[in-house]
């Protein structure tokens, strides 16, 4: 997701599908593992999400096209799951885990370090400059590890205020 | 092993063996280690035989349920009419539960392994994986995985030269607490809104599809083939305290803890033991308040009661509690019990699926309850405005997210009521604003 900036969605233009070449290959080498194409409903929302940082409205539609499925129905799920965005986030996405075993081990200052450094100033907000957006997440499953957090694909554990500002700066 | 410590000599090392050995990871270095032998010792059994020796060993489900798994797979229908399924719960999201994670992260081919045998045994076409979407580590070791014990022929047409077919699917996820739930799962890998489905009918009659499906949690896969390998007799051995508890437990213990980590006992170890010699006690000059012992779902503890228990399903039953996932949350004598509870409430209010009007709202309105009392608004009585609202999450719901709300509540104000009594009182600062 890392390459698709805030901005580079906002642009009109005639919409550019995402399942074609190898990508469409990609879903369709899905199929057999599935009785049903609807079943590969969530690995296509995870395709057009890499490729294109977040789920457009277009998109939905070509989903429901290529697996034979009404968009209204594609919206149900898309907004069900947590991890799929329905607008634009920063070029780098941060999930901070703020659950009760996290939080009582600190979690809540990890959250203030992150939206300071950054720039975000508050939770679900992009940085002016694009680059990021934080948000808190329920229990990451790494409890004993506080505080986890997910910046993109990366899992980084036992992150504290302190050491918030180092690992930002791998992120460009 | 207390990933990431060295072992104890008080744990029963059997699922993390190789917890922290990175060369367990590959096809290689698992049959190095012993790998699918046991399934290879499976395949030359009949389906029965198998189903016959886990029933025999006690193992119970480790997702939290503690259904007996031999059980469960007899459920399954005896002739293969139509396809059968087996769905492997990798969905860890339970509060204080990090177990999974590291079977995942560290042995992948022993959950292959386990996998592969429970679906030869329940006669199951495919084994569906079903990985949390946030578990991206575990996710990347898990495919890399698979597709070795394809190549290596131990999954695919001719199973290890069986003659036997075993295929194995891995489904990411993409967020939402509830798809751990097995019919919400099962609803979720049909690419649909992870909505709990009524029982029944149970999976095993019209699971994945519509089709006869059992649905198991990681570690207890993970635990298969040392049934398969050492016999039942010997798993069955493995218990210090009620019989119907048998084999070893991982424990995830974080929070206000020295050493939080995994650490795998046999059943039936005191609690206390866990706590203090394994996981290192409180830290400096701290004392322990509460634990919540299964996960977040399940009734907090006292200190005291924490530490009578027996870490068996029936001995922390006996406390007041569940063993549930035995992800083991420890709060110390700094800890504000009305904010954790009424964490742990926004926790269920953001997670459910919003199909069952109790837990909708009920879940919702817990958390605005705790919040006004929290801003120092609250009233005496909001006391039973809570406790009958957790009356009327419990065991009304589909599922029981409702209820894994109410359980830390009605516990808390039974056990810590006087730290509520002080914000009510305005005998403590407010820790938040008013709404």
């Amino acid at each position: 997701m890392s390459a698709h900036g805030a901005t580079a969605h906002g642009a009109a233009g005639p919409y550019q599908p995402v399942f074609v070449g190898e990508t469409r290959a990609r879903l369709e080498r899905l199929f057999p593992s599935y009785p049903t194409k609807q079943a590969c409903l969530l690995p296509a929302l995870w395709m057009v999400q890499e490729a294109r940082g977040w789920i457009p409205e277009p998109a939905i539609n070509e989903v429901a096209e290529v697996l034979e499925l009404t968009p209204a129905y594609v919206k149900g799920v898309v907004t069900f799951y947590t991890m799929y965005h329905t607008h634009p986030v920063g070029r780098h996405f941060i999930q901070v885990c703020t659950t009760s075993p996290c939080n009582i081990c600190g979690a809540e200052d990890v959250v203030k370090a992150l939206l300071a450094a950054t720039g975000c100033g508050e939770l679900g907000t992009t940085s002016p400059d694009g680059r990021f957006t934080v948000i808190e997440v329920e229990c990451l499953g790494a409890c004993g590890f506080p505080t986890p957090i997910l910046i993109d694909d990366d899992f980084i554990e036992n992150v504290t205020p302190e050491t918030v500002p180092g690992l930002l700066q791998r992120y460009a | 092993m207390g990933f990431p410590h060295p072992s104890h000599p008080k744990e029963t090392v059997v699922l993390s063996q190789y917890f922290g050995d990175a060369a367990a990871r590959s096809y290689d270095g698992w049959v190095q280690r012993g790998g699918y032998e046991a399934l290879r010792k499976a395949l030359g059994m009949t389906r029965e035989a198998i189903v016959e020796e886990v029933k025999a060993s006690g193992l119970r489900g480790r997702g939290g349920a503690g259904f007996p798994t031999g059980l469960k797979w007899s459920f399954m229908p005896k002739e293969v009419v139509k396809p059968h399924y087996l769905v492997c719960n990798a969905d860890e999201s339970e509060p204080g539960t990090f177990k999974d994670r590291e079977i995942m992260r560290w042995t992948p081919h022993a959950l292959i392994e386990g996998c592969a045998v429970a679906a030869y045994a329940i006669g199951a076409e495919r084994c569906y994986i079903y990985i949390r979407g946030e578990f991206t580590e575990p996710w990347t070791i898990m495919s890399a995985a698979v597709e070795q014990a394809y190549a290596s022929g131990a999954l695919g047409a001719n199973a290890l030269g069986s003659g036997k077919r075993i295929d194995m699917v891995l489904h990411r996820g993409a967020g939402a607490y509830i798809c751990g739930e097995e019919t919400a799962m099962m609803n979720s890998l049909e690419g649909k809104r992870g909505n709990p489905r009524i029982k029944p009918p149970f999976p095993a009659v019209s699971g994945v599809f519509g089709l006869p499906t059992t649905i198991n949690n990681v570690e207890t896969l993970a635990a298969v083939p040392h049934i398969i390998n050492r016999g039942a007799a010997w798993y069955k051995s493995l218990c210090l305290g009620n019989p119907k508890s048998t084999g070893t437990k991982l424990i995830s213990i974080c929070g206000h803890i020295q050493r939080p980590g995994n650490y795998e006992v046999t059943m039936g170890t005191p609690l206390k033991e866990i706590l203090y010699d394994m996981a290192g006690g409180p830290k400096p000059g701290r004392t322990f308040k509460a634990v919540i012992p299964g996960g977040s779902s399940v009734p907090i503890m006292t200190r005291e009661e924490a530490e009578a228990a027996l870490f068996d399903y029936e001995g922390i039953v006996e406390r007041g509690s569940m063993l549930g996932s035995a992800g083991m949350i420890v709060m110390d004598d700094t800890t504000d019990m009305v904010y954790q509870i009424w964490r742990l409430a926004r926790f269920y209010a953001h997670e459910s699926c919003a199909q069952c009007t109790q837990c909708r709202e009920g879940t919702a309105w817990t958390t605005k309850i705790l919040e006004r009392i929290l801003a120092g608004k609250g009233k005496q009585e909001d006391f039973q405005l809570l406790l009958d609202l957790s009356e009327n999450m419990t065991g009304k719901t589909i599922c029981v997210l409702s209820d894994s709300c109410a359980a830390p509540v009605v516990s808390g104000i039974q056990k810590f009521r006087s730290e509520f009594e002080a914000y009510i009182a305005g005998a403590r600062e407010p820790a938040m604003a008013a709404v």
